[in-house]
């Protein structure tokens, strides 16, 4: 047995606790499962200007086209080609969801953390705050925002962001004030250990990982909301998202036009996208909730 | 007995705080994004001059900001029926006069739905509780899943093609049908009433009910450590009896606040099953809104929700306060 480490050894025994994390998460089914379709997905996105055989704006054939070998899903009221538009869209709604979600995580996390540590005052206005958001129906709010802000991927951001925060900052804060209370905190609050050391280099890393599941979570609760302001008409109207496809397919009439496939395929994308981000949220928290771990700390 | 007035006043100051906040966004988001004021209130191009002048003073769009904001409150707080401007795409209608057709469409939807899958949701979640591992346990995990990560609408649309378009089971829109002439509240009319809510109703129901069941079921996991449960199981109660008379009693109150908190997001979702089903509520008459630029009638939607969903989870509130002692005397 060692006695003394050496710098670089401490940080190869760390680089190996993400080592066993990725191991764990790889070993899950569930979490496997969701990892490789979010692989997939990014591919799709990347790749999608090499994938698509059309661009989604370009009129190419007769309007209403049922699928076949040439147009895989048929082509749209305009005769544009649907698979190419569900490509694209697969590189939009992505790049929505995590944007959104790194922003969501943010600045719940900050208020949560903010909220949490100061207490007293600050935590009550900001609480009240965050009651009164959560209260409001959001997706009506978001409706209102965006009319008045004008339809556009910036005006979608801006309300799913906006209206995205609370719930996150609400588990934050739950987290902080149960962490404030254990042994190891009070004993670094006792011994004098200024504030930023406390809150970023002990309670932080206590909840990061919980943090990112909550992460992925609001990846698809903002692809969702996405698609939901696009289906009534308020998103950009010259990018393609899974929204804006099915928003097209549901205002050309596609279900008279023998366009199942175009009207089922840009929801079911968002499924399959929700369930792999729900799937890997779930490992994220199954491997790391103390609970269910047997190696005890 | 009795419910403790300290609670009761603490929570209507709440429901009041939250409705000026929510006021104050919708006064002030529209100003901030730089729409001139008069096309806010009036969509003023497409009215007569008359008219905008009367709004103009009515809403004082001329004023100082805090004054307007102060007629703003008048205006729709302190008058009856609240003064919320005219429609444009329906003008002479006003606002409130649209809003008080459209509203008990979507109450009666989304009330039936919430009291339907609330109940499901329960009874579900406590016996996948009682059997956890089992097949209706997975089943419900998965389902709650997979409806968690659909869109609302997208699953409306999915039961359109299904249900109403393939099979013919049920009428593919609207509330009532064309050819009804029959009188309102007569058999007739309330069947058809009925036949036409169905789609949307199912709708809002298969996206909720795995929500309320996923919390039932969790919180009897708790509920099962308790000491009264021990206790009970010790004394040799029937396994029925000490779910059904101890834990759903217990577990009830967390579902009570889950109603509340969900059920702006409930609305939300409606509103965009409803313009699936061209369902005659709010959600359409917003949508119709947004797409002729109808500012007034957006704004006024929002107001109308904003009651509505403060309302229900004020009275929520109450509900909770009766049925846990806890609380009450707090």
């Amino acid at each position: 047995m060692k006695i003394r480490e050496s710098k670089l050894e401490r940080l190869f025994r760390t680089e190996s606790g993400t080592d066993t994390f990725l191991k764990k998460l790889l070993m899950s089914r569930g979490g496997m499962t969701g990892l490789i379709i979010l692989c997939a997905l990014a591919v799709i996105s990347l790749l999608s200007s090499v994938i698509a055989p059309y661009s989604p704006y370009a009129i190419i054939a007769k309007p209403y086209l049922s699928p076949s070998s040439v147009h895989l899903f048929g082509t749209d009221g305009l005769g544009r080609d649907i698979f190419s538009q569900m490509i694209y869209g697969t590189s939009l709604s992505l790049e929505i969801g995590f944007v959104s979600a790194i922003g969501i995580t943010t600045i719940g996390t900050l208020v949560g953390i903010v909220s949490g540590y100061v207490g007293s005052y600050v935590d009550e206005v900001l609480m009240r705050f965050v009651d009164v958001m959560l209260v409001i129906p959001s997706i009506a709010f978001m409706i209102f925002v965006s009319t008045i802000m004008g339809p556009g991927v910036i005006s979608v951001l801006t309300v799913i962001i906006v209206f995205g925060w609370p719930p996150m900052s609400r588990m934050v804060r739950s987290q902080v004030l149960s962490l404030k209370k254990r042994g190891f905190v009070e004993s670094a609050v006792v011994s004098n250990s200024t504030k930023p050391f406390i809150l970023f280099r002990m309670i932080l890393p206590n909840i990061t990982s919980l943090i990112l599941a909550n992460a992925l979570l609001a990846v698809i609760y903002a692809i969702i909301a996405d698609a939901s302001l696009a289906f009534i008409g308020l998103a950009s109207t010259t990018s393609y998202s899974w929204g804006t496809v099915l928003y097209n397919a549901q205002v050309e009439g596609a279900i008279y036009h023998n366009g199942i496939l175009w009207i089922t395929l840009p929801g079911l994308a968002i499924a399959v996208t929700g369930i792999a981000m729900t799937l890997l949220a779930r490992a994220f928290g199954d491997i790391t909730d103390p609970r269910y771990s047997t190696e005890g700390r | 007995m009795g419910l403790s007035v300290r609670f009761l006043v603490r929570r209507a100051l709440y429901a009041v705080l939250t409705f000026f906040i929510a006021l104050l966004m919708i006064f002030i988001i529209p100003r901030l994004i730089a729409v001139s004021p008069v096309e806010i209130i009036a969509a003023s191009q497409q009215l007569p001059p008359s008219v905008i002048k009367l709004l103009t003073a009515q809403f004082g769009l001329d004023k100082p900001l805090y004054i307007q904001f102060l007629l703003y409150i008048k205006n729709v707080v302190f008058t009856f029926p609240p003064n919320l401007g005219f429609s444009y795409e329906y003008y002479p209608q006003s606002v409130w006069s649209m809003l008080v057709i459209s509203l008990p469409w979507t109450l009666f939807l989304v009330g039936s739905s919430v009291a339907v899958s609330a109940f499901v949701g329960t009874m579900a979640g406590l016996y996948a509780g009682m059997n956890r591992g089992k097949a209706l346990d997975k089943l419900l995990t998965y389902t709650s899943m997979a409806t968690q990560s659909m869109p609302y609408f997208w699953i409306a649309i999915m039961f359109q093609i299904i249900l109403a378009v393939v099979l013919r089971l049920f009428p593919i829109g609207g509330a009532i049908s064309i050819t009804d002439t029959s009188p309102v509240m007569s058999l007739e009319y309330i069947q058809d009433v009925l036949y036409h809510a169905m789609l949307p109703m199912i709708t809002i129901v298969v996206a909720t009910t795995p929500v309320y069941a996923i919390i039932m079921r969790n919180t009897l996991a708790d509920i099962i450590r308790e000491d009264y449960m021990v206790a009970g199981e010790a004394k040799g109660l029937r396994k029925s009896r000490l779910y059904y008379k101890y834990g759903l009693r217990n577990g009830i109150l967390p579902i009570v606040s889950l109603i509340a908190v969900h059920f702006g997001y409930v609305v939300g979702g409606a509103l965009l099953v409803e313009i699936v089903f061209s369902y005659p509520g709010v959600g359409t008459l917003l949508f119709n809104a947004i797409l002729s630029h109808d500012y007034p009638m957006i704004q006024g939607v929002f107001y109308i929700l904003g009651i509505t969903v403060i309302g229900a989870n004020f009275i929520a509130d109450l509900i909770y306060s009766y049925i846990d002692p806890r609380i009450r005397y707090s």
